[in-house]
């Protein structure tokens, strides 16, 4: 605590009309002027401005001041620009408050026009509570974190790929950790995907090549900067921005990647043949496998769990390649930074319009895979319950996303997807009925509605209309009941009906979340710090997200998302440290009785026992203040937010009403 | 020099008088240097409190209007005064009553008890008027230092007196009584609650083992003479220095705690665990109040 008499200066900011219209500005400068410690009150127009900036510092310099208070937006948005204002003055940047009247009084108020005087009020009130927490501020340092250039990437679709290609190409080291056998994600199960109805599997290529490149001839697996793990999972996580503690659990293969010739002997032998997940029930494949053609890494991949382990592949396979013994492994990592990028799933429409009950009702992502050449079927379009090709088919939007029942959100990609295979439909059989049932068709984006306009060209048949019940009928045909938004009802029948599914959170995000202490929004999906200003960020540092695992999005916007988290993660790389303010937690240990309380609750593992003690990790400390909360001891407090502080706030706060004793 | 030592009992048990008797040895040091002129549990008086007291202890809590003029009289007459033991610093065990009606329970004792007979009825004379509260001594008078504990601890009375017979400040600790305790600290949070009638592990922490040891939210100077012994503090000596509310603090310390574990324990009375002494003098009696004028 500083020993000087505090000199406080409040600077009240009109934001053009954006405060002035409501608050009386000139009258809560007035009003600051009488209260205690207070050695200059004033205001001005634009507080944010480089001339008013400069004010600041003039000011500083003219009447001596040691504190500085500024009336004006939230703290999100401009506390870091006055902090480094009165740094620039030779103020410790702690000496500052902020004291948000724009979005707390006057946007609030903006409407209830006969209560601006009130506003006026409320605005003294708050000026008056910093002044009051101002007299008790402290001055606090910074310190600093080495980060070593290496990240963990978790998975390996289209943006984990992008991630890592893009952090290796910038020479850091990468982990690129991938759950399933194979790498590609989703868009490798894609025989085309728009826009530029190539396959899934075609992805930009790397800095400096000019030709784009197939995901299976990329030299991803051969760069000597990026280490591959397929197979394998995050188990244990801690640490914090340059030094997370990583426990990846790696799973058999069964098969040497580097010797196995892929001549598909063991594939043939295999005597056991079960549905292939990847195919959403249209084909099988063996317990030993290849899971789809152009996989990587290149060679087949045992299921240990439907594997009877009768020999058969080991005995025909020419290389010795395939081990039914091989083990799970467990691989400890230290890495500086983290990227998620863990994607998303399928929702399945169980219970509606007869998915899983009628045979001749697909998602649109069983669709894709069906008329994917090198898929299942060879590219075939034909009905499940007869292999013949359907005349008419149905389509609905929106199964599962923009319902309160199941999933609020847009799905984001279900129109595009809709709207691309009606046209690759139209397009190779030009004599199938198309008709789409929605609510909206939402295609925005680059060169969408170039596939809107030739849909339309084609005749595909847009009904904006709920579909109210499905009937399965003779031949296994399907009719529809539908309800149009103008009113009328009829019944469609049709051969196949294609629900377009919605994108939900990736199948065990959740864990993840907690693994690696994310938080997740109430759609599931993981929460990045803010949509707007960090929106590849997350509440811990060093952590970032890219692709489709904190919103739906589709192959370009998660490839953008990709390189701006990798960008993101290469900063506090290159520099080689962070720094690292310490308004953070801070522990009394002649008080601390190590009853391990914050160790429990601290969200963040900031808190380590040693000794007997606690003690805080401040570089993974987000000063949040649980701890100081619940500490029964009362051994902790948040620097920055002392209790003697805050109390002084809430007194300066109730002033004019009561103050109340201790 | 002499110094003038009055004691007074208000609404208590007087226990810590016998505690202050309880000094042993220690108080015939201290009566060389004493002239006790106002003690009425100890010595006989009918007297009114007489004039220029040098030290005043004050027991018991602040429950009807004789204790309330009793009070102020004696802040009248005594240089220092002390709230002496748990009742007259924080309202004590009698606090507790706070979350009953005052009157109801006259009305019980007067028309409802058997042993009343066929006198039915509140007497006016001789009787003082009960108060709608429970008051701390602090609540009525400035007070100048508390001597907490239900009762005092004997060393702590003879230190204190000790200190300011030297002419010095008396202090207590500012320390928790797990500073104190010799029990093995655990360094783990309780994951479930165990009853007072379980038996804990010996000489382990008895908080880390599931009992509601108030320790950690409590005020050190008893040498943790209940968890040494495997009982779980109760927290009589009221909340530790740097403790805003004994009682929310020590349910912050269960804060690590499934949600749904505390529900399940079905605790009586959360007040009278978690605020056993300190209910009067308490953010939650505060609340209380507060909902009642409105």
């Amino acid at each position: 605590m500083s020993s000087e008499k505090p000199r406080i200066g409040v600077f009240v900011c009109k934001c053009g009309t954006n405060i002035a219209k409501v608050v009386d500005v000139p009258a809560v400068a007035e009003y600051a002027k009488t209260l205690p410690n207070v050695a200059y009150a004033g205001w001005q127009l634009f507080t944010c401005s480089e001339e008013g900036q400069n004010i600041i510092k003039d000011h500083i310099a003219k009447h001596k001041l040691n504190r500085v208070i500024v009336a004006s937006c939230s703290p999100k948005l401009h506390e870091p620009t006055f902090r480094r204002t009165i740094a620039e003055a030779g103020l410790n940047p702690f000496f500052f408050e902020m004291v948000n009247i724009r979005e707390q009084v006057s946007w609030c108020h903006m409407k209830q026009k006969d209560e601006y005087a009130h506003a006026t009020q409320k605005a003294k009130d708050l000026v008056r509570a910093a002044v009051y927490r101002a007299a008790l501020l402290e001055p606090i340092g910074s310190t600093t974190q080495k980060v070593p250039p290496v990240c963990l990437v978790i998975g390996a679709g289209i943006a984990g790929i992008q991630a890592a290609t893009m952090l290796a190409d910038n020479g850091f080291d990468v982990h690129l950790v991938e759950r399933s056998p194979a790498l590609g994600g989703k868009a490798a199960q894609l025989g085309l995907v728009f826009m530029t109805d190539s396959c899934g599997v075609c992805v930009p290529p790397r800095y400096g090549e000019m030709a784009r490149k197939c995901l299976s001839k990329r030299v991803i697996l051969h760069d000597p900067k990026i280490q591959v793990h397929t197979q394998t999972e995050v188990t244990q996580f801690e640490g914090y921005i340059g030094n997370f503690q990583a426990t990846l659990k790696t799973h058999p293969r069964g098969v040497d990647v580097d010797t196995c010739t892929l001549c598909g002997k063991c594939v043939e032998a295999c005597p056991v043949e079960v549905p292939n997940e990847l195919d959403y029930g249209l084909g099988t494949r063996k317990a030993i496998y290849l899971p789809f053609p152009q996989a990587v890494p290149r060679a087949p991949v045992i299921d240990f769990d439907t594997c009877t382990r009768c020999g058969k592949c080991v005995d025909v396979c020419p290389v010795k390649a395939v081990h039914l013994d091989e083990k799970p492994k467990e691989t400890e990592i230290t890495v500086g930074t983290v990227i998620v990028a863990t994607g998303f799933d399928v929702f399945k429409p169980e219970g509606m319009y007869g998915w899983g009950e009628y045979p001749n009702v697909l998602t649109q992502f069983a669709l894709a895979r069906m008329m994917d050449p090198l898929g299942p079927l060879e590219g075939q379009l034909q009905r499940p319950s007869d292999k013949q090709l359907p005349k008419r088919i149905g389509m609905i939007q929106c199964v599962g996303s923009r319902d309160p029942e199941t999933n609020p959100h847009c799905s984001r990609i279900c129109c595009q997807v809709a709207m691309k295979h009606a046209w690759f439909i139209k397009e190779h059989w030009p004599d199938t009925e198309i008709h789409v049932f929605y609510k909206d068709i939402r295609l925005q984006g680059k060169d969408y509605e170039r596939y809107y306009l030739e849909c339309q060209k084609l005749g595909v048949h847009f009904h904006r209309a709920e579909v109210t019940d499905v009937k399965q009928g003779a031949n296994k045909s399907l009719t529809l009941a539908v309800e149009h938004h103008s009113g009328r009802k009829e019944t469609v029948p049709v051969d196949l009906l294609v629900l377009s599914a919605a994108v939900v959170p990736s199948e065990g995000a959740q864990e993840l979340a907690h693994t690696l202490n994310m938080e997740v929004d109430l759609t599931g999906f993981f929460r990045e710090y803010h949509l707007k200003l960090a929106p590849v960020d997350t509440t811990s540092d060093g952590i970032y997200l890219a692709g489709a695992c904190s919103s739906p999005r589709d192959i370009a916007e998660s490839s953008f998302m990709a390189a701006a988290a990798a960008s993101h993660a290469a900063i506090p790389m290159s520099k080689g440290e962070v720094q690292v303010d310490l308004a953070k937690s801070i522990v009394d240990e002649s008080l601390c009785i190590g009853c391990a309380n914050c160790f429990v609750v601290c969200p963040y593992s900031a808190i380590k026992m040693e000794g007997g003690v606690a003690k805080v990790i401040e570089v993974a400390c987000k000063g949040c203040g649980i701890c100081a909360v619940e500490c029964p001891a009362e051994a902790i407090q948040l620097r920055h937010f002392r209790d003697k502080q805050i109390l002084a706030q809430i007194s300066g706060m109730l002033a004019n009403v009561e103050v109340p004793e201790k | 020099m002499t110094v003038r030592l009055a004691t007074m009992g208000m609404s208590g048990c007087s226990g810590c008088h016998i505690a202050l008797l309880d000094t042993g040895v220690a108080l015939l040091d201290l009566l060389k240097d004493v002239e006790l002129v106002y003690s009425y549990p100890i010595v006989d008086v009918k007297n009114p409190i007489p004039d220029n007291i040098d030290v005043a202890l004050v027991e018991g809590s602040v429950r009807t209007d004789h204790d309330q003029e009793m009070a102020k009289e004696m802040r009248r007459k005594a240089k220092f005064l002390i709230a002496f033991g748990s009742c007259s610093a924080f309202g004590g065990v009698n606090g507790l009553a706070n979350t009953f009606d005052s009157q109801a329970g006259v009305k019980y004792v007067y028309y409802e008890t058997r042993s009343m007979g066929e006198q039915r009825q509140v007497p006016s004379e001789h009787v003082p008027t009960i108060l709608p509260e429970n008051l701390r001594l602090s609540d009525v008078v400035k007070v100048d230092f508390i001597i907490p504990g239900c009762p005092p601890f004997p060393d702590e009375i003879a230190k204190v007196l000790g200190a300011l017979l030297a002419g010095e400040t008396p202090s207590l600790s500012t320390k928790s009584v797990c500073d104190e305790c010799p029990l093995e600290q655990l360094t783990a949070a309780p994951t479930q609650l165990r009853r007072i009638y379980e038996i804990p592990e010996p000489n382990k922490c008895l908080l880390s083992q599931g009992f509601i040891c108030m320790g950690p939210a409590t005020r050190a100077g008893c040498k943790a003479e209940c968890p040494s012994r495997g009982i779980p503090c109760t927290g009589c000596r009221g909340p530790a220095e740097t403790v805003w509310d004994q009682g929310v603090a020590m349910l912050d310390a269960l804060a690590a705690l499934e949600e749904k574990e505390l529900a399940e324990f079905k605790l009586p009375r959360i007040t009278s665990t978690f605020a056993k002494y300190t209910y009067a003098s308490s953010e939650l009696d505060k609340i209380r109040k507060r909902v009642k004028q409105k």
